[in-house]
């Protein structure tokens, strides 16, 4: 069917809509609801909203511990992810990324906000397959997500293939998140692209002496919405939001690697401030679930 | 000529034809044919090799029907029923069979008749190829008893009371024969008449359906093999469709013309019908093998059957298809699982154990899942996280200094890198389950580095005079 240019936008939305029941399909999310926020203003600024969830997105880690907290930043956003989707996660990985980084941990993942339960692994020998899966994976519309670990850059996961996943992210609606073990930056398709390094974590109030929440390092290096830049985050596990840290990190920017984003460089050379800790992270929480009551995980 | 150990002694097991000229018999001792020949070449039996062989062919054998016994020790049984004219006709069939058979190098004798004893007895110890229907006492009167299967002490002990051929005992009474050799004897006598009905019991099992091609040119082209297959599995289709059922597992046999049969299995979650999709199935079987079958000179008959079925559900079916393995969960599992082994796709399920690695399993995704409740909600909700969301199968030795002789660790050497610890919570004491019978003790660490990282170190053992030394570990890693 060829659609004329003329038809209005929203009577296109509604077609696709249309399309989308009679296949069968979980309908194609218009506007807000295709975004996935971090519930962090300055964030949630940077990414025009927050994660695209019909895209690919990429999280690397260059050491075994990075690795882990890359894990751990997928693992969070996928916990958001199922906060209101009933529809399962697959988790794809070459099982001898297991060896180099240990595997996912049931007991772990139920105590960080991640029920176990809401997970398929499927544990591939090569990369080839682990790719084949993830493509296959990502055009099945009964998925909320699909998470692949790829070690290091495998021949097969090249700009041709990575703009396919991309594609097929957008057509299904599922989420892609790309984890990539040991690699560096590299050309892709996805539309963000992070670098994640763990970084001290706070004290918790009642727990003075103890280790706090996950706390990271992001490093934005690809952003298809707006300019890249480094954020402190931490994962509060117990209402399964991101919050600020105590101490905010330096804000820097930088030039973003690729030529082709939309926002020229002079956006990327404003200094952006990053929100003292005295902003409440309460309020940033507020903004990311939509004024839903937040609900203790459990 | 071929030896084999029976009740003590060295005897000939099978004898090839020199050797029946020079007057040697199977069963005779080997000494004593040694004494006849002192020049005879004799190899020990390998019983089990034989045993794989005559599966291996019967194997082979199903090419012609898909109900084949193996006849122990050296013989096959095929039922063909309903076959035979696919070949025109028993005769040649028979013939068929053995040239076949003698082009790869085996002697063969073939019978067919009425009942699997006949046919067993016309091959081994009879003169007519094929029996004719209702021919069989005929047939069966001149031979001697031993044709009937039986155990060679009841034959040998026929033989002392002067019973030597079945016409023998067609004729005596039949009671005093019950008693004295026991039932075995005339239920032999009845099967082999057809008296009474005896069952082939195939080396496989059967099949629910099947649907094969042959090929008067043998095949090898990728191509070709995918075309036949789609169109039996469309042949497929339809039986299932008349029975209501969708394929669970599918066999496809490729028959190549030198006897091997390569066999290619795929199990399947939910019920499938559609000929695409069992292609799609074999396609992501053939890509996750990774190897390609030997084609040989080509393959000149190709099945595939139906090993499970399950009541399909026909509100499955397909709408245009395409649209709807999109979002279909259950199929995408099956093809994963079909390519990379169904054992790779799982879950990762809470057990109960307080013993790290055995808190959680992998189920994969065939399994019948034993869901479990996850451990209640920490009562200190805002309490650190106690596991780390990565864990080692095999927890990994670290050097580690710490307070003698229970204190935590100051740094750690894993992989090389020195990590100094800033930050520790610990220990908790994880006990080994005593009622598994182990003993080990550890206590758990969880410490952040300087630069961040945390990391679930333990140290197993205690410091205790007669206890070896204890030793660090790194279990695992939090985000």
């Amino acid at each position: 069917m060829r659609v004329s240019a003329s038809m209005a936008g929203d009577e296109l939305a509604r077609l696709r809509q249309r399309v989308a029941e009679i296949e069968g399909r979980p309908p194609v999310l218009p506007g807000e609801a295709a975004i996935l926020p971090f519930g962090l203003g300055r964030l949630d600024r940077h990414l025009a909203g927050g994660l695209r969830r019909h895209a690919l997105h990429e999280i690397r880690g260059a050491t075994a511990p990075e690795s882990v907290a890359a894990f751990g930043f997928a693992a969070a956003i996928l916990s958001r992810l199922t906060k209101s989707d009933p529809r399962p996660v697959l988790l794809v990985a070459e099982a001898g990324s297991f060896g180099e980084t240990g595997h996912p941990y049931a007991p772990g993942l139920a105590g960080y906000g991640l029920d176990p339960r809401r997970l398929i692994l499927v544990k591939a020998k090569r990369p080839a397959d682990a790719l084949w899966v993830f493509e296959e994976a990502i055009r099945c519309a009964g998925l909320l997500a699909v998470l692949a670990e790829i070690r290091g850059t495998p021949r097969q996961l090249d700009l041709t293939a990575s703009r396919r996943l991309a594609l097929r992210a957008a057509e299904s609606g599922v989420m892609g998140l790309l984890l990539r073990h040991g690699s560096n930056a590299e050309p892709g398709a996805a539309d963000t692209r992070w670098h994640v390094v763990p970084r001290p974590a706070g004290t918790l109030q009642d727990f003075p002496s103890g280790i706090g929440r996950p706390a990271w390092r992001l490093d934005l290096e690809r952003n298809r919405h707006g300019p890249t830049g480094l954020f402190d985050l931490e994962w509060n596990h117990d209402d399964r939001s991101f919050v600020a840290p105590a101490r905010p990190a330096l804000s820097l920017h930088r030039v973003p690697l690729s030529a082709d984003r939309p926002h020229p460089s002079d956006a990327a050379r404003k200094i952006l401030a990053f929100p003292p800790a005295a902003e409440d992270p309460a309020r940033d929480r507020g903004e990311g679930e939509g004024g839903a009551p937040s609900r203790r995980a459990g | 000529m071929i030896a084999a150990k029976v009740k003590g002694a060295l005897r000939l097991a099978a004898l090839d034809e020199t050797a029946e000229r020079l007057g040697l018999a199977c069963g005779q001792p080997l000494a004593d044919a040694r004494a006849m020949i002192p020049a005879l070449d004799a190899v020990e039996a390998e019983g089990a090799a034989d045993s794989s062989l005559l599966e291996t062919l019967a194997g082979w054998a199903e090419r012609y029907t898909p109900i084949v016994a193996i006849d122990p020790d050296n013989g096959l049984l095929l039922d063909i029923t309903g076959a035979a004219h696919l070949f025109g006709g028993e005769a040649k069939l028979a013939e068929e069979s053995r040239r076949r058979l003698t082009a790869q190098g085996f002697f063969t004798r073939a019978a067919i008749a009425d009942t699997p004893g006949a046919a067993s007895a016309a091959a081994r110890f009879g003169s007519t190829a094929i029996v004719a229907e209702g021919g069989t006492p005929d047939m069966l009167k001149p031979l001697p008893l031993a044709a009937l299967r039986l155990e060679p002490d009841i034959v040998a002990a026929l033989y002392r009371v002067g019973l030597k051929r079945i016409g023998q005992i067609l004729d005596t009474p039949r009671a005093p024969l019950t008693a004295r050799f026991g039932d075995i004897l005339l239920r032999r006598l009845d099967q082999a008449l057809g008296w009474e009905e005896e069952a082939l019991s195939p080396y496989r099992p059967l099949p629910r359906l099947i649907a094969e091609h042959r090929f008067a040119e043998p095949i090898a082209r990728q191509d070709d093999i995918a075309a036949t297959l789609a169109s039996l599995a469309a042949t497929l289709a339809r039986g299932l469709e008349e029975r209501g059922e969708g394929a669970r597992g599918l066999e496809l046999s490729l028959f190549r013309v030198d006897g091997f049969v390569a066999r290619t299995f795929v199990g399947i979650g939910r019920p499938v019908r559609r000929p695409s999709l069992v292609l799609d199935l074999f396609r992501e079987k053939f890509a996750g093998l990774g190897e390609e079958i030997d084609a040989g000179f080509g393959f000149d008959m190709i099945r595939l059957a139906v090993l499970a079925a399950a009541p399909f559900d026909n509100a499955q079916t397909d709408l245009g298809g395409e649209a709807l393995t999109g979002a279909d969960l259950g199929q995408l599992i099956d093809r994963i699982g079909v390519r990379l082994g169904a054992e790779h796709v799982g879950r990762i399920e809470a057990r109960d154990s307080h013993v790290p690695e055995r808190a959680e399993a992998f189920v994969a995704s065939g399994e019948d899942e034993r869901r479990k409740k996850l451990p209640p909600p920490s009562p200190f909700p805002s309490a650190p996280i106690e596991r780390p969301l990565r864990i080692f199968a095999e927890p990994e030795p670290v050097e580690a200094i710490g307070e003698v002789p229970d204190g935590p660790p100051l740094n750690f050497r894993w992989r090389r890198v020195l990590h100094s610890i800033a930050r520790i919570e610990g220990p908790e004491r994880i006990a080994a389950e005593w009622w598994r019978g182990e003993t080990f003790t550890r206590d758990y660490f969880r410490v952040e580095d300087s630069e961040g990282q945390r990391f679930w170190l333990f140290r197993e053992g205690i410091y205790a005079s007669g206890t070896p030394e204890p030793r660090w570990y790194l279990h695992g890693m939090f985000a």
